[in-house]
């Protein structure tokens, strides 16, 4: 199987040898050459250099041409602002400036930014044929938003008819570009219409499905497949998606992937996408990556399922990252390996914390990703570090790096759940939060004075008044036993009056009234104590 | 990220109040008033900027100097592309900038919860602190668009307060119908009427920030529906207004061409207000849209269909 034919036959649902993987390489592509995106996506010679260098470092088995929703919007007169790291932005919507519907233009192959991304098409396809190339155009909605703006959402009211009359335009925008995507030697095309996801299903059914049906059907006629791609919360609309009659759909993180999986198998549509762009490739480590990717696998299977990101990769995204992906797709060894791993950790072992924080000293814990490479963390830690030697030895810290395993366990048996924490003898204190130096020492204090309290309350004692009983006798039995409610302690009060008694502890008649106290712990019950822990008892 | 450890500075989080609403709703000139709020404008503030589509920071009269700006529309669109920037942004701020406060004017289109999500990540985890999230709602505008658009709805839901602006434009009934809806949507939000986005600070600072579970996954709640109808069938005129009057609170909205056996005219109902005018030239056919509250879509729906199946008749067939 070549990657083109598994690409092709995963999204038309047949069972291939192994996940297809497509990165969805934009602007990315730039940053892997040292190019700024807004000279890149300019530029065919730029695009073809930096998708060369993505195939070299990734492997994929697909690839887009590009990923910039705004090349129509832009031949078709919005205006746009660019930027180094994204795709540009429209700024304008013509249809909200005045301009007529009939005055816009359908976007001509020979509009600069198309014409050099179908060029970057035509490359590609010819240098490495055995990849499958995507086309990717802006969907109706999306294009329709560019050209009118969030008016469109007050429209649906105010003028249905009119919003119907700019998606029928739209529409003929979106066939007549990927048919130059198809001519310029696309094998796949994605309709990509992320601004759908901010309707509901039965405006998706008036507004989207009329005009997205013909848009599949004509990519169909024309041999070659169709994904429909969509961001953001559009889990509502994803059976409507499917009445489009795409070949696929390809969703982002904010749906749950079982879900797409379970409305979209029943319908015989393949799906994909759901790596998680910000948080895992471009903030995570390259394990991170592999795990995410992992779970999409094994959520996805080998029927129908083409392992992709959510959407366009960010820029900066770390490169080691998604050639760890490609490492793991390319090598069940490795998802062996991590699946195993993965397990071990799914059964948890969970550490008996009960008794945990009843020593004498104060444990500080600090649950981190690493204080070396995660700012926040280091700061929490700087904050411990820094107010402990206040304590004296009292205070005892330590970090918790989760890389580790048992660090990761440890945080489990706290029930840690952010990151990073800060744990007081065992009990979480402060969440994802830096606390101010009084803050913290204000937290270890309270503990001192808490653990001290349970001290106090585990001793007993017993208070004896030696004296003739009279009224200074009767006084002090008096404060004694205020002092005793007042302290919550647990201890009793003897008036001793006979002399020989008084005597036994040693006090003379010319010493009284005179007031001991005899304090005793419990130390051990229904066990023979060792002479090595009655040494211990004693010295204490 | 590895600064020298005796170079850092203690700090509690920065306070970030996020202002949310839809296009047109008033949030600019909410946060401009903001900016010259007593309580604000001595301040160190940093502010984001984020509008999907617009000019951005050139509506705001911002004194120079005195605020850090930063613009979220220079690439980024959607959600997923808006988040690496604003993580982006947030980082900077605190590593640079070390505001008394961050206010962060929310696209739109945007999600509130999103935006505490993303305050989730590592490297900004414990850095911001979310003190408020403010709604403004055009007191006019909202059922329009609050029907159609999930993130109108949802940043109402979401809002800690809702402000309703441009009460001005509006009836002292419709404004009660509206704040009615509103709690429906969010009970927990406390209100405010105002105009020109004119919030009192003693309404900003007595919100109290809650975060809130994952917005319910798979559909919103129906509590605002709408439903678009059409039929080539004469509607019966009498049997249209004891719809409307029999739907009562039920009907936020209607509009729309109605051809009754008096001829076609163009139907306009806000609350229950019915006006009626010349309709433009155009098909023949009836077409409107309803737009009802705590009404199910096929209630509202077939409340309306009977209105011309009384009339029916075998000649002609709907829509």
């Amino acid at each position: 199987m070549t990657s083109k034919t598994r690409v092709l036959s995963a999204l038309r649902g047949e069972k291939v040898d192994r996940i297809p993987w497509v990165p969805f390489i934009g602007c990315h592509a730039a940053a892997l050459i040292g190019a700024k995106a807004g000279d890149y996506l300019k530029s065919e010679a730029l695009m073809i250099q930096g998708l060369e260098a993505a195939i070299r470092r990734y492997q994929p088995d697909g690839i887009p041409a590009a990923f910039d929703l705004q090349i129509e919007a832009e031949a078709m007169g919005c205006k746009l602002t660019w930027a180094e790291e994204n795709p540009p932005a429209v700024i304008s919507h013509p249809l909200a400036l005045g301009v007529t519907l009939d005055r816009i233009p359908v976007p001509s192959a020979d509009a600069p930014r198309l014409r050099a991304v179908l060029n970057t098409a035509r490359a590609l396809s010819k240098a490495h044929p055995d990849i499958a190339l995507y086309g990717l155009v802006c969907g109706p909605f999306t294009l329709a938003l560019h050209l009118l703006g969030t008016d469109i959402f007050m429209k649906l009211f105010d003028d249905p008819a009119g919003v119907k009359t700019l998606m029928e335009f739209c529409t003929t925008v979106c066939r007549t570009v990927a048919g130059y995507y198809v001519e310029a030697g696309c094998d796949v095309i994605g309709v990509v219409d992320p601004m759908t996801s901010q309707i509901g299903p039965e405006q998706f059914q008036e507004f989207v499905t009329p005009y997205m049906k013909p848009v599949f059907a004509s990519i169909r006629r024309q041999g070659v497949l169709g994904s429909f791609f969509v961001c953001g919360h559009a889990q509502q609309n994803i059976a409507a998606m499917c009445d489009c009659a795409p070949d696929n759909i390809s969703i982002d993180e904010n749906i749950p992937l079982d879900y797409v999986r379970d409305v979209c198998v029943p319908r015989k549509i393949s799906f994909g996408g759901n790596i998680q762009l910000t948080t895992v490739l471009l903030l995570g480590t390259p394990e991170d990556s592999q795990r995410n990717a992992l779970a999409c696998m094994e959520t996805g299977g080998t029927t129908g399922f083409v392992l992709a990101p959510g959407c366009d990769l960010p820029y900066a995204t770390p490169p080691a990252n998604l050639e760890a992906i490609t490492k793991l797709v390319l090598d069940p060894y490795q998802r062996d390996v991590l699946k195993a791993t993965a397990v071990t950790d799914t059964q948890k072992e969970v550490l008996d914390m009960r008794d945990y924080g009843q020593s004498d000293r104060i444990i500080v814990d600090i649950i981190t990703l690493d204080s070396e490479a995660c700012a926040p963390c280091q700061y929490m830690v700087e904050a411990v570090r820094k107010v402990t030697p206040e304590f004296d030895g009292v205070v005892e810290w330590r970090e918790h790096k989760i890389k580790q395993r048992e660090s990761l366990v440890f945080m489990t048996s706290l029930m840690v759940r952010n990151i990073p924490t800060i744990c007081i003898d065992g009990q979480i204190t402060f969440v994802s939060r830096i606390p101010a130096r009084d803050e913290l020492i204000a937290a270890i204090q309270k503990r001192i004075v808490e653990k001290t309290r349970i001290k106090i309350k585990q001793r007993r004692s017993s208070l004896y008044i030696l004296g003739d009983g009279g009224t200074a006798c009767k006084q002090i039995k008096a404060n004694a036993t205020k002092a005793i409610t007042e302290l919550g302690v647990d201890a009793n009060i003897e008036m001793i009056t006979e002399p020989e008694r008084i005597l036994a502890y040693g006090i003379s008649p010319i010493m009284q009234p005179a007031v001991v106290v005899a304090k005793y712990q419990v130390k051990s019950t229904r066990t023979v104590p060792e002479v090595a822990v009655v040494k211990e008892w004693v010295k204490d | 990220m590895n600064a020298e450890p005796s170079s850092i500075e203690f700090r509690p989080p920065f306070p970030l109040v996020i202002l949310t609403g839809y296009l047109g709703a008033g949030k600019t000139s909410l946060l401009n008033h903001l900016l010259a709020l007593p309580s604000i404008r001595g301040r160190k503030v940093a502010l984001i900027i984020n509008e999907f589509g617009t000019l951005g920071i050139d509506g705001l009269k911002v004194e120079a100097g005195v605020h850090a700006k930063f613009e979220l529309n220079r690439g980024s669109l959607f959600c997923i592309c808006i988040k690496t920037e604003f993580i982006k942004t947030l980082t900077t701020i605190a590593g640079e900038v070390q505001p008394d406060l961050v206010l962060v004017e929310a696209t739109g289109v945007a999600d509130p919860c999103d935006i505490e999500q993303f305050l989730d990540v590592p490297t900004l985890a414990g850095r911001f602190r979310v003190q408020a999230s403010v709604c403004v709602v055009d007191a006019e505008g909202f059922t329009r668009v609050a029907a159609f658009m999930q993130s109108a709805r949802r940043q109402a839901v979401w809002a800690d307060g809702i402000a309703i602006n441009k009460t001005d434009l509006v009836t002292p009934s419709d404004l009660g119908i509206l704040r009615h809806v509103l709690t429906g949507l969010n009970p927990r939000a406390p209100q405010v009427e105002v105009t020109y986005g004119r919030i009192p600070d003693t309404f900003l600072y007595s919100l109290v920030h809650e975060r809130r579970p994952e917005p319910a996954s798979e559909r919103p709640p129906e509590d605002m529906v709408s439903v678009s109808l059409q039929t080539h069938r004469v509607v019966d005129r009498a049997a249209f207004m004891g719809a409307i009057m029999s739907l009562g609170d039920n009907l936020l909205r209607l509009k729309g061409v109605v051809r009754f056996h008096d001829g076609r005219f163009f139907v306009d109902v806000v609350n229950g207000r019915v006006t009626e005018e010349h309709p433009p030239a155009g098909s023949e056919a009836t077409a409107f849209v309803a737009i009802g509250w705590q009404v199910s879509r096929d209630t509202l729906g077939a409340a309306f269909r009977r209105t011309w199946e009384v009339m029916g008749s075998n000649e002609t067939h709907e829509l």
